[in-house]
């Protein structure tokens, strides 16, 4: 038996509705994330990954995005079923996000010290709220002294929480104990000379520096979810190195569950157990990710693996996928790979777009992997 | 902080520096007008059409009142006119301003508010402000009240639109997207991260604002004679210059002296304004300083003066980790 999800996505569609027509940025994705476990999503640019990650807490713009149908569950709460004004007991401590831009996703106007001391208010006012329930993650600790501490209970949707007193006292910038709280996140992020850090404003850090400010300021509401939106790819390559350096000791470190999207296959073999791989608003191909890397099931993952360059193989020129990637105001019919598939048949043309479903065969024993493939068994890597 | 920065900037120092010597004289003059010479509007018959003298600094007009006491008694009225009108444009347009430009969403409550708010804005604005404010005057009646109220009646439209483009800049910045993400409630949001972002441009604007205020304020008290002076209780620039109007050949020195503190006070407004903007931007503060810095270093003559920008991203290296 497996543990209940985390996060349950059963067949989300999104529409972006646009003067020149409606983009089905994601059709039918559905997935879920098992507590503790780090779920990659791999894509080419457009192919709706974002889209996924924005979606969940419901941060889409609306419009021109239109969630057309299905369900997110989070830990037993239909998000796609909240009304707006209780959206935000689920965001922050329950799903956390970390964005692709470091530069323009902190305040400009805040000091550092007020960026993440906000986020661990919140968390604070939530933990006083009413109608407490007990985080099923796994608990984990700022201290460095690396000693647990008890799992970080999850407010119900109420608002703000706790008596006008205690927000008061919360909210005092001479609260000491918040001012170490801070410390603690940026010293977790491996900020050296917080101190310093905590005066400044985003503008006088670094990409890598504001992407740790982030980081920290996410991991400070201990969410059970986070989304992690291409977390490294707006940073130079060192820099990149460094973030996904420091991703991979905090997953251990707080292991919670979480969603890693990204087009960089090399990073999400990395980070990631599992995989879910998408093309053109759709998730084609899912299971654990050495399984998805050495055998893919499905003809798109095939190619875009070929695709990426490997330095123990140093022959020929990489291959290439023929064709483009299609509009998203225009899918081919049947499966929107088949225009561009070496195993396309008549059946792929004509009939809606598979879905996914378990692999047969080799690798795909025990259910986890699976594939939209209608030859799926016929892939061969 | 505040006179570090203006200091590189000596014409904003300077508008700094009138700014608070007129508002403590105001402050001065209105709780305590025994302490000018003369009383305002007391005339003194042996002294009747003098030039600037000792005795008189800015002259006296034919029935001997001295200007200068006139001019300075107006003072604390025009300022305070002047801050209040705009002030309360500020709040009163800024608020509508921000709630049109956030709560805009399509086919929702929203929208409808946003409509009626921006409609209502249009009407104002379709007319020209100071033919507006005479209009509302004429319909008003004369007195301070009336036309202070008509002023502000021209006046709070142009907040909601500045408040308005400047929240919807705002509002589509990715932090403010982050914050949401993190669980900040929309009110939160509104009241902490677009206000403190928007807050710089509207203050700026503000300050310039003032004396523009001024400006119009004494034009329709000249143009209206609402504040007739010397019969109404108030004393006020525009009204003055309106009654010394037909001197201007034979005693140039009565309307001459209004007309300067009309300038000196809205250009003053206008120097603070503009370094206002320095300060308040976080971005540009930092800029500011360092070129202070680099400016009274390179005064001795040991470093070359260096480009300010180049500085202050130099001075952005993440130290490393």
């Amino acid at each position: 038996m497996t543990p209940e999800p985390v996060l349950s996505i059963a067949n989300l569609s999104v529409d972006y509705v646009a003067a020149a027509g409606t983009f089905h940025a994601l059709i039918e994705v559905s997935l879920d994330i098992p507590p503790g476990r780090v779920v990659g999503i791999v894509g080419e640019t457009g192919c709706g990954k974002s889209t996924l990650g924005h979606a969940i807490p419901r941060i889409l713009p609306i419009p021109p995005a239109r969630i057309v149908s299905g369900k997110v569950v989070f830990r037993g709460i239909d998000i796609t079923a909240l009304p707006a004004w209780k959206l935000p007991t689920v965001r922050g401590t329950g799903i956390g996000m970390i964005f692709q831009e470091p530069l323009n996703s902190l305040n400009p106007a805040f000091r550092i010290y007020d960026q993440v001391a906000e986020a661990i208010r919140i968390r604070r006012l939530r933990e006083k709220g009413q109608g407490l329930r007990k985080a099923e993650g796994a608990p984990y600790d700022y201290s460095t002294t690396g000693k647990s501490i008890p799992a970080s209970p999850l407010s119900r949707p109420f608002l703000p929480g706790g008596t006008a007193a205690e927000r008061l006292q919360t909210r005092s910038v001479e609260d000491p104990s918040l001012r170490k709280a801070v410390l603690e996140a940026l010293s977790l992020v491996r900020i050296n000379d917080p101190e310093t850090i905590l005066r400044l404003y985003p503008h006088e850090l670094s990409g890598g520096m504001r992407q740790r400010v982030m980081i920290a300021q996410a991991l400070s509401e201990r969410p059970s979810l986070l989304i992690a939106d291409e977390p490294t790819s707006a940073l130079d390559v060192t820099i990149q190195a460094q973030v996904l350096t420091l991703m991979k000791e905090l997953i251990d470190e707080i292991q919670t569950s979480i969603l890693f999207i990204s087009h960089d296959l090399g990073v999400i073999a990395e980070i990631a157990d599992d995989i879910g791989v998408m093309y053109a608003g759709r998730l084609v191909e899912f299971g654990p990710v050495g399984e998805v890397f050495e055998q893919p099931r499905h003809p798109y993952t095939r190619s875009l693996l070929r695709a990426a360059p490997d330095r123990s193989k140093q022959e020929g020129p990489l291959e290439s996928i023929p064709g483009s990637v299609p509009s998203l105001a225009k899918l081919p019919s049947g499966c929107a790979f088949h225009p561009r598939c070496a195993l396309a048949t008549k059946e792929c043309a004509v009939s809606p777009g598979p879905v996914l479903r378990p692999v047969t065969g080799a690798g795909g024993a025990s259910g986890a992997h699976r594939s939209a493939c209608w030859h799926a068994e016929e892939v061969v890597s | 902080m505040v006179i570090r920065t203006l200091r590189t900037n000596p014409l904003s120092l300077a508008g700094f520096v009138i700014v608070v010597i007129l508002v403590i004289a105001a402050v001065v003059i209105w709780f305590d007008p025994g302490i000018l010479p003369y009383a305002p509007l007391s005339a003194d018959y042996s002294a009747g059409g003098q030039g600037p003298s000792w005795a008189h600094p800015c002259g006296t007009d034919t029935l001997g009142r001295d200007i200068c006491v006139n001019v300075a008694a107006a003072l604390p009225t025009d300022l305070a006119i002047g801050v209040m009108i705009a002030g309360a444009s500020l709040l009163f347009g800024g608020t509508l301003g921000v709630v049109a430009g956030y709560y805009n969403r399509p086919r929702s409550l929203g929208e409808v508010s946003s409509t009626v708010i921006l409609r209502v804005t249009d009407l104002f604005l379709a007319f020209p402000a100071l033919l507006l404010a005479l209009a509302f005057v004429v319909a008003l009646g004369h007195g301070l009240y009336q036309v202070v109220l008509a002023v502000f009646l021209t006046w709070w439209p142009y907040y909601v639109r500045l408040a308005r483009g400047e929240v919807l800049t705002v509002k589509n910045q990715l932090y403010i997207s982050a914050a949401r993400a993190a669980g900040v409630p929309e009110r939160r949001i509104v009241v902490r991260h677009v206000l403190r972002n928007i807050l710089e441009p509207l203050l700026v604007y503000f300050t310039l604002d003032v004396g523009t205020v001024i400006v119009t304020f004494s034009t329709v008290a000249f143009v209206t004679g609402a504040l007739p002076y010397p019969f109404a209780s108030t004393i006020e620039w525009g009204a003055m210059i309106s009654f010394y109007e037909p001197l201007v050949t034979t005693q140039p020195w009565t309307i001459l002296f209004p007309s300067l503190a009309i300038l000196v006070t809205v250009l003053a407004f206008s120097l603070l304004g503009d370094g206002l903007r320095d300060i308040l931007d976080p971005r540009s503060r930092r800029v500011i300083v360092q070129a202070a810095v680099v400016s009274r270093v390179g005064m001795g003559g040991l470093t070359p003066l260096s480009n300010p920008d180049e500085d202050a991203e130099m001075s952005v290296e993440e130290s490393p980790s």
